[in-house]
Parts: structure tokens; sequence; C-alpha cells
């Protein structure tokens, strides 16, 4: 029995859901000697933004219990650079590209949406409104309902190509962020981006990244995506796709009964530049094994927990 | 755009840890590995197969690189720092390594007739084997290389001893005097600078950050054509995590300001380097 691993969502069908997660695999086929970019369901850049960005000053990582945290603020060439040099290199690479674009104002997201509209070898784009690391940590996109409204609006307005909105785990409720983004018109939402943390040297007193807080990732951080994942696509009737955390196949079979309809491989690839790879051919073996023959029949298959009456609980509470 | 990352990942054994120094092992890893002879300061990502308690891997340059009758052994040398470097020295013979590499821009070549002097600090040392090799299997005659090594005490003149069989010059310094001269590393090499005969026409620098600049310094005081390898916080070593930014003059940086320690290092020319920022090394 051969497993159907394939998707399709917001209009595009996808190999496989196994896609990388912005800012882990490089803007084009850096990562191409490791696995070849046809084995992935989508190749997701780095975040590309109007103008360069050199990025933060030095230290930009951490390792922290079972993660890392990272500061390395948008570190990019530009739009110009990406469209001319970037993603030439990545027509006919076999398989879905997917752009990840970020700004700072209205305005940027706008233009950064018109520029890729007319590039034909991009098959959706990813709006980061959620990177920690710009702007002082403020996410002035992702906490705020109309703010992130207002970005996803203007993109929009400017592409006809489908939209994910990326979001941030740094907020009281994804769940109304999410309502929000769809509402203006996103095609799907990419939870979770990273979470805020901070690490401390304490005997130089001193924080270990120079911007003092950054973006926490790895498998540290695989719960909080399987909750946030799990109320969003309760929450909205556009796809979800998974980031956080994920580094075998089984991982990625937990996104999609949790609700996600692809899963994204973030910080793993640091780990093993080959494992992206591994997880697709695991993911086969073990949804054979299990006798699943669709991926498709994972998505959002959570059964709720069987209720439980403790005996006598009610007597207890009353006395 | 950047050219895809032309490394190998694969496994390799414990064939040997043996200590080195105070608080340093020696790391032979047994490989089945086809590429061809590593270049003197390129390096591997090396993580315990079975983690070994830490996520990442810990960039560490190739101490020797030797096939034998037994096949082909990677060796590293690398100080107790923490959980990373920890967990390797604690790895028992047959345990396996994961291995990515081999990663990054090597030192440049040394002509036969260029005086070459190493400077190196502490476990910095690691990476100046295969220079040696390199050089004089080049042809460059043993008496033009020089290696000025120094630590702090002489416990952390990590297998001092392996230098004097390639027939090099070999100098020796340690802050409290305990071996060679009382003093630095870099006090080595000003003394060689005096002296017109023994002057280098290249420097390669590996060691402790305070070292490395003063080395930028003095180079830049000298007009001495010198190269440094970084150290940095690394995530992946494949150039795609960004963490390992150096700030470099654009100039030498195809107009960017930001080098990666991994694609672009760890290798760097010391002219190239941003002085204000050297500090941050």
């Amino acid at each position: 029995m051969a497993v159907d691993l394939s998707v399709s969502f917001a209009g595009v069908q996808f190999a496989n859901p196994v896609f990388s997660a912005s800012g882990t695999y490089g803007h084009g086929l850096e990562m191409s000697h490791f696995v070849s970019p046809a084995k992935l369901g989508a190749l997701v850049g780095k975040t590309v933004t109007r103008r360069p960005r050199p990025g933060n000053a030095p230290p930009r990582m951490a390792e922290t219990p079972s993660g890392m945290l990272n500061s390395i603020g948008l570190e990019n060439r530009g739009i110009e650079h990406y469209r001319k040099e970037v993603l030439p290199t990545l027509r006919g690479c076999g398989t879905r590209v997917i752009s990840n674009i970020g700004a700072e104002s209205i305005d940027d997201f706008a233009f950064l949406a018109e520029q890729l509209d007319s590039e034909d070898g991009v098959s959706a784009l990813e709006v980061n409104l959620s990177c920690p690391n710009v702007g002082g940590g403020k996410l002035p996109f992702s906490t705020d309902c109309r703010n992130a409204e207002a970005a996803i609006r203007a993109v929009r307005e400017r592409t006809r190509k489908p939209i994910l909105a990326k979001l941030s785990p740094n907020v009281t409720s994804i769940a109304e962020i999410a309502r929000a983004v769809e509402a203006a018109g996103a095609d799907g939402i990419t939870a979770i981006n990273t979470l805020l943390g901070m690490a401390i040297d304490w005997r130089r007193r001193a924080p270990m990244l120079s911007t003092t807080v950054g973006g926490l990732s790895g498998p540290a951080i695989k719960p909080v995506a399987l909750r946030m994942v799990f109320e969003v696509a309760r929450a909205v009737r556009i796809p979800v796709v998974a980031a956080g955390g994920v580094r075998c196949a089984d991982d990625v079979a937990e996104f999609l009964v949790a609700g996600a309809s692809a899963v994204q491989v973030g910080t793993w690839n640091f780990v093993d530049p080959t494992g992206i790879g591994t997880i697709v051919d695991d993911l086969e073996r073990i949804l054979e094994a299990a006798r699943v023959a669709s991926v498709r029949s994972l998505i959002g298959s959570l059964r709720s927990p069987a209720p439980v009456r403790f005996e006598q609980a009610d007597a207890l509470v009353e006395r | 755009m950047a050219a895809p990352c032309a490394a190998f990942r694969f496994r390799g054994t414990t064939a040997a840890v043996v200590p080195a120094g105070a608080d340093g092992v020696r790391l032979d890893l047994a490989v089945d590995a086809a590429f061809p002879k590593v270049a003197p300061s390129q390096f591997f990502m090396l993580r315990r197969s079975d983690g070994g308690g830490v996520l990442l891997g810990r960039p560490f340059s190739v101490y020797l690189d030797r096939t034998g009758a037994n096949g082909r052994t990677l060796s590293f040398l690398l100080k107790v720092m923490g959980p990373g470097t920890r967990g390797l020295s604690e790895l028992k013979v047959g345990m396996s390594v994961d291995l990515v590499g081999p990663l990054g821009q090597g030192f440049p070549a040394v002509a036969p007739g260029e005086r070459l002097s190493c400077v190196a600090g502490g476990v910095g040392i690691a990476t100046f084997p295969l220079v040696f090799e390199a050089a004089l299997a080049a042809g460059a005659r043993a008496q033009d290389l020089t290696l000025c090594f120094g630590a702090a005490r002489k416990e952390f003149l990590y297998e001092v001893d392996r230098y004097r069989d390639y027939g090099i010059r070999v100098r020796i310094a340690t802050d409290d005097g305990s071996a060679g001269q009382r003093g630095t590393a870099l006090d080595l090499l000003r003394e060689d600078c005096k002296n017109a005969l023994l002057r280098p026409h290249k420097v390669f620098a590996c060691g402790p950050e305070r070292m490395l600049e003063a080395v930028v310094r003095f180079a830049a005081e000298e007009r001495l054509d010198a190269y440094l390898s970084l150290e940095t916080r690394m995530g992946c070593g494949t150039g795609v995590c960004n963490a390992c930014a150096v700030p470099v003059k654009p100039a030498s940086n195809g107009g960017w300001p930001v080098a990666k320690a991994c694609r672009e290092g760890p290798v760097f020319r010391a002219c190239d380097l941003t002085l204000e920022e050297a500090h941050q090394l």
C-alpha cells in the first residue's frame, strides 16, 4: 500500500506536507546538496524585506535546554536582490516555493506583495507578522488585531497569490488574531513563530544575546505550538500550517492530527541538515505501518478524550 | 545567492578519547568518508548521535586527518567549556558521533620560500597541525615555519611535543613562565619581527579573542599579512541560521558588512575585519 502524502490548500497542490520553516533553510538552494528540494512539500524562504538589512549585532544565538534563542534581526539583501539573484535559481527546483516577506510598515508589506505578484515561480506568500527581533520586540503586527488585519489587507490588495499569515505565540489569544487575518483575506495561517525568551550569563552579569531578548525555537516549544495550532484550527475555516519544534515524522503526524494541513521543519535543520528528507521518508513509513492511506485523513482528526467521572466526586465537593 | 553548502553528513565512531592538557581531550573518530583531505582550519559540526544532552552540534576545526591501515581517522582537540564539549569529552570508544563537514574556508596556501609564523593561544593550537603538514607537503622549508605557542600555564600547552617532529621552529611562552619564556604568543612574534631574517611574510593566528585583537592591532602597525581563524557561536555551520555573524569591511565581502564565520570564514584576513568591532570577535 502506497501512502498518499499529497496535500492541497489555498488552491495549491503540494507533494507532501513537510515544508522548511522560514529562516532555517536559506533563501534559495543553500541546502540542496544535503536534500533535493524536490523532496520537500515546499521550500519556504528566509524573510525578505524591502531594503537590505544587515541584521543585529553578535552574539545572535544561544542554546537553551532543548532549544535555542536567536536574534538574527532579519539579515537579508532586500527584495531587489532576491528577485534578481535568488528567485531565478529556484526555477525548476522541483518543489513549491513560498516567499516570506517582512516589514515594519503597512506600505512596505504592500510594496513587497506587489513586487512578488508577478513572479511566476512563487506559489504563495508567507507574511511574517511576527518576528520578535526587529523594532525592539514590540511585534506591532501580530499582537494587535487591527494592525494584523491592516497588514494582511494591504498584501491582499496587491497580490492574487495565496497568502499565509505567520502569527506570533506571544499573545493572549492567538485565535483572535487568526480570525482577524482570516477576515482580512488570508488564505492560510502559519503558527507559530518563536516565543520571546532570554538567557543570562550570571558570572558576566550579561545577557547571552546582544539584543537581551530573542526568539525561542526547537523541541522545547513543541507542546506550545501544538496547543496553538489546535486553537487556531478550531477558530478559523482557512488551513493552518504548523511550525514549532518538529524533529521527526511522529511530530509531523501530531500536528496534522491537531489540525494542521502542512508542517514546517525549522531548528532541526540546524541540528541535521539532512533531517527534513529523513522526516519525509519516515512519514510515509509510519503512516503505512499505521494503515493510513492518505495523509489528508489525519488533518484535524483529534478525538475528544472520553469523559471520566470520579466516583463520589460530588459528595466530596459538597462536604 | 549563496551557493549550496557542499559538505557531507555522516556518522563516525569514537576510536579514542585521549586526555590533553589540564582540561582537554583529543577525540579520534573513525570515519568512512571519501571527501578529499581537509584544508587547514576547515571544521566540522560534531554532535553525539545520542544527543549528549544538547541540541545543536558544536564546531571544531580538524586537528589531524590520517589515513592508515584501519581506515581514515579525523581527530579534534577540544577544551571542555560547557555541556556540549563535556558530552563529547565523555564519549566512550565505540560510541557514534554525527559529523557535518568539511565546512568553511581555511588558511591560504603558503608558497615555498615564504616565511610563516603561526600564533596559537591555548586550544587555538588545534587548527595548526594541518597548516604545517600542508605547507611542508607543498614544499615549504621547515626552518621557514615558526610556531609561537602561548598559554596561561604549561598545562594548557596541549600536546606541545607534537610540533618538534615537524622540524619547524617551535617557540613557547606562558603567562606565568611555567614553560618557555614568560609572556604571550604575540610577544614571541614581536621579537621575530625585529629580525629581518625571521620576520614572517604571513601570520596565521588562532586563540582567545583578546589575543586575536592584539594580533589584529600588531599586524596593522607592522603591516603584516595576517589571517585569523575565528571562533563564534554557531547554530548550523552550513550557512542558513545567520548566527555566526562577523562584522567585516563590505569591500572584502561582496559589498555586504556581515560575513558568516561558517561560510566566508572561519579564516579572515585581519585587514578585512572591522576594527572597532574587533572586541566582539
